[in-house]
């Protein structure tokens, strides 16, 4: 959903490195995975069509592959944070009634 | 479903640019790394420790390269894949094991689905007709004397008034049989067998036609319907016949002098009620009344049967419908069954019952073969299953072999259920490959099974072809195969325990298969049973067919010309015989020929009691002689002596005079001379004239029914009215060719409306009647010859498993100093050990065969010391050869090897 959200939030495609760059400044840290497995997560999105890989140039004009969210991707985002937002209301609810 | 499909898709895509992918995904990263490397040197790292750090954080990029290439595979289809790539890559490293283990399992399998096919095609199979399940047949069944209580159906009366009464049924069928004259491709007459159902019989069986149309009740009318009568062609015989001529409709065939119109052809797969004997054309009931040359059947004065079928109103059991029959059946048997058609002894005991149906009528091969075929299918199951213990014990001795590897395997990250896994697609690939083959001897060897069970002529071929049920059955063996003899290496592949295995190679030595050693000599025993009784067996054949049969059995060619189906009877008939007779002596090739009532080696004989007559006056004592009905030439024909006075002369045609055997004249007159004296017969059912003859020779003894009985006590009479004339000619000549075309030559000079029928040789006969015993040879012989390659194979895969887990023992006896003949010795100790096991429980089982086959043998002692001694021999060669490769293979271990791994 992470990886769904940061390309939602940008305008434009972004790449792997790009997308490791904002996950770690929003989450200030908090998430500490290792880098690589952004990756293989990437490719499962691919293969579920909720984002499309196109090969582009980079800032300096180095090539990298860039990811961009899919209508189908969207859609799931829209679902997933729906849901999401369900549970935490769910659970906010119940620690506030004691 | 839709999504999931489209992902399908891109996973099938994924392959075509897979080459790309790891390339793209390394790219990728190492795009990352760079970056990343490069924040790190601006971070204020060194450039080494930029990239380091880079690298640590990132993670094993080969490993998350796999992973993100295993999203998009199909797993388990790979991992087969590459399972069954290093199969083939380890099969085809060890062909020998690799070929020993498929020719096992073809072997095991090929026999099973060979039985099977027979089995399924002959017995099991349901008619292939709408649901067959709801048919039903009835029959009247008493007993016969005489014969077993074969079916024979009911009279056509009785047929029609219970037709009309039963409630049972929604319609009721009737079916009956007979041969008729059509003249084959080539323009000669032949007789074929033909079926000939009631008009609505089709429509009861919902049996839909391939061309045309079925015969329906307009057809079956008296005198036939007003355009003539119809025909229906079998799929083969219009295929064979006719090439298959889509324009056959509306053709014309000559049957039997009549004229009838070719209106279908029946769907290739239903081939008549039935089973195992195809027909060729079915006729319309009525046309009976053409063939038995009479106008009405429902007339009381014409006995005919037929054998109805009918279909069982929905929710009506078996067990009603029989209820049914039983308040029927006195008033039907009163009034349609008559002591002059059928035994008085019938009558009062038979019952009217009702039966499925769902295999059509049953025949004569079903109780003949049934029991056989099922005795065979459990052994050749049991020889499946040896076939599986086999191979499994030889697998398992590789397991021990590349216990390293797996040791290796299983160290580098390799989980226990991918080693079980390799090692069950490696039994699958065994197995596959041997079904494939068994298969297909299955497919040839069934053909050469099949001439056993039926007369290749009337193999129309179709009846027995593997079908989808087959194919699974076979399909299914395999795999079951794979699990019995790959599930116990591949458990122990899956075990193998890395850390101890690495260390030390004699990890899993020491353990006793106690099972795989019983089960040697329990292979040795059966060998022993197998092969001694394939010895006896195939000794007793010989000696058969070596044996003296008192008559010159070679180069006669034989033919039964169905002449009393002709209109000339009585004395005409008998100078139809003597004219053919004549002329075939005439022409070129022909030695001499006859004509006689019964020929020799057909297991059956007709015998009657007589008696002497010395001095005017019956003598006290009643004889039991066999006896025939032999024209001229006779003796002459079949090279019988005649010891005393004559044979008949063409002018003798009754039974006033007779030829006695040598056993049944010294039988009946003791010492005097036969010759001028007088026998009589006191069987009136047989001989109801009983008036006595005079003896006018005297011939040498010759076997009759069979080559394995001995000579029987013989009185020949000339060929005479009183048996209804349906003889059998003799032709002597050098090859059957000759007599063949010499017979047609005659027959179509003398009698051309008559149907050329099958040739055969006496010695074919001789082979035929022996059919049985030939079966059981063969298959001893076979099932020895397994026998004894499986228990060979089975002490191989024991010894190598056990020489490759002893390897540091037997490299220690021999670094202190044990002789490398010494180490030979030891191993094949072990299997003489075995072997001896083996030869002392197969005495055993020897014992018990013995009295199976007792029956078969001829001329030889069950316990035959040549034998028997032949058998342990061949035993002991086989088994110490098997034994000898892992001898040799323990005597080479070389101590400083053995030792190091240590």
């Amino acid at each position: 959903m992470l990886i769904l959200k940061s390309l939602d939030r940008s305008a434009e495609p972004m790449h792997g490195y790009g997308i490791y760059l904002y996950l770690k400044q929003i989450s200030q840290d908090v998430i500490q995975v290792e880098e690589g497995s952004l990756y293989p997560a990437l490719q499962r999105l691919a293969l579920k069509g909720w984002v499309k890989a196109e090969w582009g140039q980079s800032e300096n004009n180095r090539r990298a592959r860039f990811y961009k969210l899919t209508p189908a991707g969207r859609k799931q985002l829209k679902q997933e944070f729906a849901d999401f937002e369900r549970v935490l209301e769910a659970i906010m609810r119940v620690m506030q009634s004691t | 479903m839709v999504n999931q499909l489209i992902q399908l898709c891109r996973r099938i895509l994924f392959y075509f640019r897979r080459d790309r992918f790891d390339q793209e995904m390394e790219e990728e990263m190492k795009f990352h790394l760079e970056k990343k490397a490069e924040a790190n040197l601006t971070a204020g790292m060194s450039p080494d420790e930029a990239h380091y750090t880079a690298r640590r954080r990132f993670g094993n990029q080969t490993l998350l390269i796999e992973k993100s290439r295993e999203i998009w595979a199909f797993r388990s289809l790979e991992t087969f894949w590459q399972d069954f790539r290093y199969s083939l890559r380890m099969l085809r490293k060890s062909p020998i094991f690799f070929l020993t283990a498929v020719l096992t399992l073809a072997a095991g399998i090929g026999a099973n689905t060979a039985i099977f096919t027979l089995l399924h095609g002959l017995f099991l199979r349901e008619l292939p007709v709408l649901r067959p399940a709801e048919l039903a047949r009835i029959n009247l069944i008493g007993p016969i004397p005489g014969s077993e209580s074969a079916e024979r159906g009911i009279p056509w009366r009785m047929y029609q008034q219970l037709r009309l009464q039963q409630q049972s049924f929604t319609d009721l069928s009737a079916w009956a049989f007979a041969g008729v004259n059509i003249r084959d491709g080539e323009g000669v007459l032949r007789m074929y067998r033909v079926t000939l159902p009631t008009g609505n019989a089709f429509e009861v069986l919902g049996v839909k036609p391939y061309l045309g149309r079925l015969l329906t009740p307009s057809d079956d009318v008296r005198g036939g319907p007003s355009m003539g009568w119809p025909a229906v062609l079998s799929y083969g015989f219009w295929y064979e016949r006719f090439g298959g001529d889509p324009q056959i409709i509306g053709k014309r065939l000559e049957v039997s002098n009549t004229i009838a119109t070719i209106v279908g052809v029946t769907p290739p797969e239903f081939q008549g009620v039935l089973p195992g004997e195809s027909t060729k054309i079915y006729l319309p009931l009525q046309f009976l009344t053409v063939l038995i040359g009479k106008h009405n059947l429902d007339s009381p004065a014409v006995s005919v049967f037929c054998r109805p079928i009918g279909r069982l109103k929905p929710g009506i059991s078996l067990a009603q419908a029989n209820a049914e029959m039983a308040i029927y059946q006195p008033a039907l048997i009163r009034e349609f069954l008559s002591p002059d058609q059928v035994y008085p002894s019938f009558i009062e005991k038979t019952r009217l019952t009702v039966s499925s149906a769902s295999d059509g009528l049953g025949s004569f091969l079903v109780k003949k073969y049934l029991q056989p075929l099922l005795l065979m299918q459990c052994l050749v199951a049991v020889v499946l299953l040896l076939c599986c213990v086999n191979v499994g014990g030889l697998m398992m001795s590789t397991v021990y072999s590349r216990r390293h590897e797996f040791a290796v395997r299983m160290a580098m990250g390799a989980r226990r259920w991918r080693l079980t896994r390799q090692y069950l697609t490696e039994s699958f690939v065994i197995a596959i490959m041997g079904a494939t083959l068994g298969a297909a001897a299955a497919w040839y060897g069934n053909r050469l099974l099949l001439a056993f069970f039926i007369d290749p002529n009337d193999q129309e071929g179709l009846f027995v072809k593997p079908d989808k049920i087959v194919f699974l059955i076979t399909s299914l063996s395999a795999v079951l195969t794979t699990l019995l003899f790959g599930a116990a290496p591949a458990w122990h592949a899956g075990r193998s325990d890395p850390g101890t295995l690495l260390k030390s190679r004699t990890a899993l030595g020491g353990r006793k298969r106690l099972l795989g050693r019983a089960f040697v000599p329990i292979q040795v025993a059966l060998s022993v049973a197998l092969v001694a009784s394939a010895g006896l067996l195939s000794q007793s054949l010989i000696r058969i067919r070596s044996e003296q049969v008192g008559f010159d059995i070679g180069h006669i060619t034989i033919t039964c010309p169905q002449f009393h189906n002709l209109p000339q009877k009585g004395d005409a008939l008998l100078d139809l015989y003597q004219r053919m007779v004549d002329r075939l002596e005439q022409l070129p090739g022909i030695q001499s020929a006859a004509a006689t009532w019964y020929t020799p080696m057909t297991n059956s004989m007709a015998t009657a009691t007589f008696r002497a007559m010395i001095g005017g006056a019956d003598s006290p004592e009643d004889s039991r002689l066999a006896w025939n009905d032999v024209g001229p030439g006779y003796f002459r024909t079949m090279r019988i002596g005649i010891l005393a006075g004559r044979e008949f002369e063409r002018n003798e045609r009754d039974r006033s005079v007779c030829v006695l055997n040598e056993s049944a004249a010294s039988h009946l007159f003791h010492q005097q001379a036969a010759i001028g004296q007088y026998v009589r017969s006191n069987d009136p059912q047989r001989f109801p004239k009983g008036a006595a003859c005079r003896v006018i020779g005297v011939a040498q003894d010759a076997k009759y029914a069979s080559a394995r009985e001995k000579a029987p006590r013989t009185i020949y009479f000339p060929l005479n009215k009183e048996i209804g004339g349906n003889f059998v000619f003799l032709m002597r000549s050098d090859s059957e060719a000759t007599a063949t075309a010499a017979y047609r030559r005659a027959l179509a000079e003398i009698a051309p409306m008559t149907p050329l029928l099958r040739f055969a040789t006496l010695q074919q006969q001789m082979d035929d009647s022996l059919g049985q015993q030939r079966l059981i040879t063969l298959m001893s012989q076979l099932f020895g010859g397994l026998a004894l390659f499986l228990s060979a194979l089975g002490l191989y895969g024991l010894l190598s498993s056990s020489v490759a887990q002893r390897t540091s023992e037997i490299g220690i006896r021999i670094a202190l100093g044990a002789q490398r003949r010494a180490v030979l010795r030891m191993i094949l100790y072990e299997a003489l050990r075995l072997l001896a096991a083996g030869v002392l429980l197969g005495s055993i089982a020897l014992l018990l065969t013995v009295r199976l086959i007792q029956g078969l043998l001829y001329g030889i002692s069950p316990f035959d010391p040549v034998i028997l001694f032949a058998t342990v021999g061949l035993l002991g060669c086989v088994i110490l050869v098997a034994a000898f490769i892992p001898a040799l293979r323990a005597a080479a271990v070389d101590p400083i090897q053995a030792l190091r791994l240590e």
